[in-house]
């Protein structure tokens, strides 16, 4: 029993031993080292867990094989240069680490040292000289730009050209932590590669720049242009705002006023319909007061037209007998008057030779004292003058007053003397009548003796020499107060036609009928005349073939009286200047166109007696103007008188043309219209001459004339045309 | 107890018991750690006889292995060895050999107690060892050499004769060795390759492409 007992509390002894023994000698280790455990064999062993180490026959060492990181840092004017000679600043990081294979973690233990190997200084220091040929080796075979963009290749290249002798160490990797070119203040110029180098980076970035200035001043000009934009749009949007709120307003206002306007409108609309209704109602009242008032009076003036009406044909009647009777008085007073005017002429034309003569000597004479006078009265005219002037503008506002009064004046005796006038040309156209059947009568009388029977017509015309030139003068100033008066008149009648247009168609289709009845009347009455004249005139031609036979010699006495007398004046007027002469010869023209006027205003009075019933009507309208004392209506007139009275010659003298009017003379046709129906075929007829002043009458009252006036004027045509 | 005191001293077991003073001194040396356990005295007689007699070296290892001995440290199975043929022979000696007359046929019976005891002890010994072995694993890192046969995956772009890096995958941190291969190939990084020989004096590795192999 004894030895089992011993042999278990050996073993217990073996076991406690052991427990102890582990305890005390067993060495765990952390991870990322290595126990290297120097045992008694040829090779430590190498553990990465732990083991059992004793001391004095065990020597253990711990290493460190966790990763290493080695920093490389080449900058500023240390910086790796590349293969195109540019430096870059190159922080690079190595990753070195011990593989767990014992061989490895033996290697480096036995060539670096456990200590060494675990302290991070001492490994820098063992590599970074590698590291760093290494890195310049693979730098100078690269671009800078390849070392960003082939990092893998870099990576291989420092690894392959470190290649394996790390003394057990095994490259991980290699990480550029920083790259960048280095700047070029920092490199030297005067070293080949960096000029080299600063050569292409100024090259490349001179390009860069600019592109880079580019793009950023036009970023500038799109930010502000966009700005611009957006404060163009906000603008436009407040300005729209604006807009939108002004309409509005404008709308509201607008809205508003309309239908203010409207109630305005319909209040005054309402009111005007009553205004209106009210009005219309008065206005009807009072148009119906107007229409009663008005038919009241019409039918008081009808009346009153009518009363004065059968006056004036009362009146007519009466004074037409008055002139008619007149006529006959002053015709037997002319008569007796002629007779004793050819007595005074045959004295006068003696006395007027005797004046002649005294009148030359008398003529000399004043010449002479005229001179005097004259260069005198030039003296003084010029002094006068000058004080005329200034007495004549004082005067002058003094004169025109008196004129303006005179003129009244004037025209009021214009008037009367215009109804005198009137009397008196009915007169002289008597007169005249009377004349030319006297001349007729003469003419007849001195067939033969015609020189004779013209001497008489002058001797008689110069015998009314007096009176015509009174008359002439006086007619002068009668016709231009005609003219105003006329003018005054048309005025007058102007308005009086127009009211009475109505009353004087009426009227001159009354008076055209009467007229053309009184002229069938006083045709068939002329030739009753005519007829009794025509025996008259016989009787009278043997009475005068007597009378005449007895006159011859009483004539042909007086006749070589007068030739002597004329030859005395001959031999006067010889003895006379040509001044002297010339101015007797005007004056005698004078006279002839005198007694010419005057046969002219005779003319133009029975004209114008004719024409005072269109010129009624007509001046409504019409400028009037007033036919001359002389021109050609004269001269045809004269001619046609010339014409008249030739054909009477021809006819009384041929007994041919006796025999072919036979009819004519005796009364059964009417010399006149077959006178007028062949004179005016040859285009001068009577009515033709009237025509050529009447003509733009007619034309003005056609184109210018109211119907009224027309249908008269019409009216007035056929009667002629009849 | 006198007994046993005389066959404590008495032959065959005094042989062993003065090899138990050694086990007994030796561990009292270990556990002072004066003595390395793992490394017996097998150790010892080699490195004394490096000379080149590691034949001896080898038959013992082969004995220790082929009687099941290994797995712990020789100084331990050597003690446990002493310790069950000292009880052994100790039990022979007290209970057995009093009954043998004579001298040398006690002389005789205790040679054949001794032989006996020595043999039954390895048996039990390595019974004994056997729980005890985990005990002693220790871990040592593996060689260069032991990485041929494995994957491995290429790290560098190009692997050609000169150069070229691959990565072992291991458990823990990956093995970065350093390989090559002939040129016209179609390894490239990330590649995966097998690991075909270890050239020591290069501390190379010569690999070809996974596909290639297979």
């Amino acid at each position: 029993m004894e030895p089992i007992i011993f042999a278990v509390v050996i073993l217990a002894v073996v076991i406690l031993g052991l427990f102890a023994m582990f305890a005390k000698f067993y060495r765990k280790i952390e991870q990322g080292h290595a126990l290297i455990v120097n045992t008694l064999r040829a090779e430590p062993e190498v553990t990465f867990t732990g083991r059992m180490v004793y001391p004095i026959i065990h020597k253990a060492e711990l290493m460190d094989i966790s990763v290493k990181t080695i920093e490389i840092d080449r900058s500023g004017n240390e910086g790796l240069i590349c293969r195109d000679n540019i430096r870059a600043d190159i922080k690079v990081k190595f990753f070195v680490r011990v593989n767990k294979t014992a061989d490895d973690v033996l290697k480096v233990a036995q060539g670096i040292g456990c200590a060494r190997a675990s302290n991070h200084e001492t490994l820098e220091e063992l590599f970074s000289a590698k590291f760093s040929e290494a890195l310049k080796t693979v730098g100078k075979s690269m671009d800078f730009v390849d070392l960003y963009q082939a990092r893998d290749g870099f990576r291989d290249q420092i690894i392959s050209q470190i290649g394996n002798d790390l003394s057990g160490y095994v490259l991980e990797d290699a990480a550029i932590d920083y790259l960048e070119q280095t700047p070029l203040s920092e490199l030297d110029t005067n070293n080949i590669l960096d000029a080299q180098g600063i050569k292409k980076i100024t090259e490349l970035t001179a390009v860069e720049h600019v592109r880079t200035n580019e793009l950023r001043r036009n970023e500038e000009m799109q930010i502000k242009k966009k700005n611009v934009e957006t404060q163009e749009a906000l603008l436009e949007l407040e300005r729209q705002q604006a807009d939108a709120t002004a309409r509005q307003q404008r709308e509201i206002a607008s809205v508003r006023a309309r239908e203010e306007a409207e109630t305005a409108k319909i209040q005054a609309e309402e009111r005007t319909k009553s205004e209106t209704a009210r009005l219309v109602s008065e206005q009807s009242i009072s148009v119906q007061q107007e229409n009663v008032q008005r038919e009241k009076e019409v039918a008081e003036n009808n009346r009153k037209r009518a009363v004065a009406i059968e006056e004036e044909k009362v009146t007519r009647a009466r004074d037409l007998e008055i002139v008619d009777r007149e006529k006959e008085v002053t015709l037997q007073r002319i008569e007796k008057d002629k007779a004793v005017e050819v007595q005074k002429k045959a004295i006068a034309d003696v006395i007027r030779e005797r004046i002649v003569v005294e009148r030359t000597v008398a003529e000399q004479e004043e010449a002479i004292k005229e001179l005097r006078v004259v260069a005198e009265a030039e003296r003084t005219k010029k002094s006068v003058v000058i004080m005329a002037e200034g007495q004549a503008d004082e005067k002058m506002v003094i004169d025109v007053k008196a004129a303006e009064t005179q003129e009244k004046r004037a025209r009021h005796k214009a008037a009367e003397e215009l109804t005198l006038a009137d009397a008196k040309l009915k007169v002289a156209e008597r007169d005249a009548e009377s004349k030319k059947r006297e001349a007729e009568g003469m003419e007849a009388i001195s067939a033969a003796p015609g020189l004779a029977a013209a001497k008489v017509q002058i001797a008689t015309a110069q015998a009314k020499l007096a009176t015509f030139e009174a008359e002439a003068s006086g007619k002068e100033k009668l016709g231009l107060a005609d003219v105003h008066v006329r003018q005054a008149d048309a005025d007058a009648i102007l308005k009086a036609g127009q009211a009475d247009a109505q009353v004087i168609e009426a009227r001159s289709q009354a008076e055209a009928a009467g007229m053309r009845a009184k002229f069938d009347a006083e045709a068939s009455g002329k030739e009753k005349l005519g007829l009794a004249e025509v025996n008259v005139r016989t009787a009278d031609a043997e009475a005068t073939l007597k009378s005449g036979q007895a006159d011859a010699q009483v004539i042909e006495a007086r006749f070589s009286a007068e030739a002597k007398g004329l030859a005395e004046k001959f031999e006067a007027m010889k003895a006379m200047s040509p001044d002297t002469r010339d101015h007797e010869e005007f004056r005698m023209r004078l006279e002839k166109s005198h007694i010419e006027t005057m046969k002219g205003i005779d003319a133009q009075t029975a004209i114008a007696k004719e024409q005072a019933e269109v010129l009624g009507t007509a001046l409504a309208n019409a400028k009037i103007d007033i036919v001359g004392g002389q021109g050609d209506y004269f001269d045809s007139f004269v001619r046609s008188l010339s014409v008249g009275k030739g054909i009477d010659g021809v006819i009384s003298k041929s007994n041919a043309l006796q025999v072919a009017f036979k009819d004519q003379l005796s009364g059964d046709r009417d010399v006149v219209k077959d006178l007028r129906d062949l004179v005016g075929a040859l285009g001068n007829s009577s009515g033709e001459i009237q025509n050529i002043s009447v003509a733009a009458l007619m034309s003005r009252i056609t184109s210018d004339g109211s119907e009224s006036q027309k249908t008269a004027l019409n009216n007035l045509i056929s009667t002629f045309r009849n | 107890m006198g007994n046993f005191m005389d066959a404590v001293v008495g032959y065959p077991t005094a042989i062993y018991t003065v090899l138990l003073g050694v086990v007994v001194i030796y561990w009292m040396l270990a556990v002072a750690g004066m003595v390395d356990i793992e490394h017996s005295g097998i150790d010892v007689d080699l490195q004394t006889h490096a000379d080149g007699d590691t034949s001896d070296v080898g038959q013992l290892a082969s004995y220790v292995v082929a009687f099941g001995l290994n797995g712990v440290p020789f100084s331990v199975a050597v003690s446990l060895l002493v310790l069950v043929s000292w009880t052994l022979s100790c039990l022979g000696g007290e209970w057995l050999l009093p009954l043998v007359p004579t001298l040398p046929l006690k002389i005789l019976a205790g040679t054949v107690l001794l032989v006996a005891s020595a043999a039954i002890s390895i048996p039990v010994t390595a019974v004994a060892i056997r729980p005890l072995r985990g005990l002693f694993v220790s871990h040592t890192a593996v060689s260069n050499a032991a990485l041929v046969g494995q994957a491995c995956r290429v790290v560098t772009g190009v692997v050609n004769e000169k150069d070229g890096r691959a990565e072992v995958a291991r458990r823990g941190a990956s093995l970065n060795i350093r390989v090559w291969a002939p040129t016209p190939n179609t390894l490239k990084r990330g590649s995966q390759a097998l690991i075909l020989e270890y050239d020591e004096v290069a501390g190379r590795y010569l690999i070809a492409a996974h596909d290639d192999i297979v």
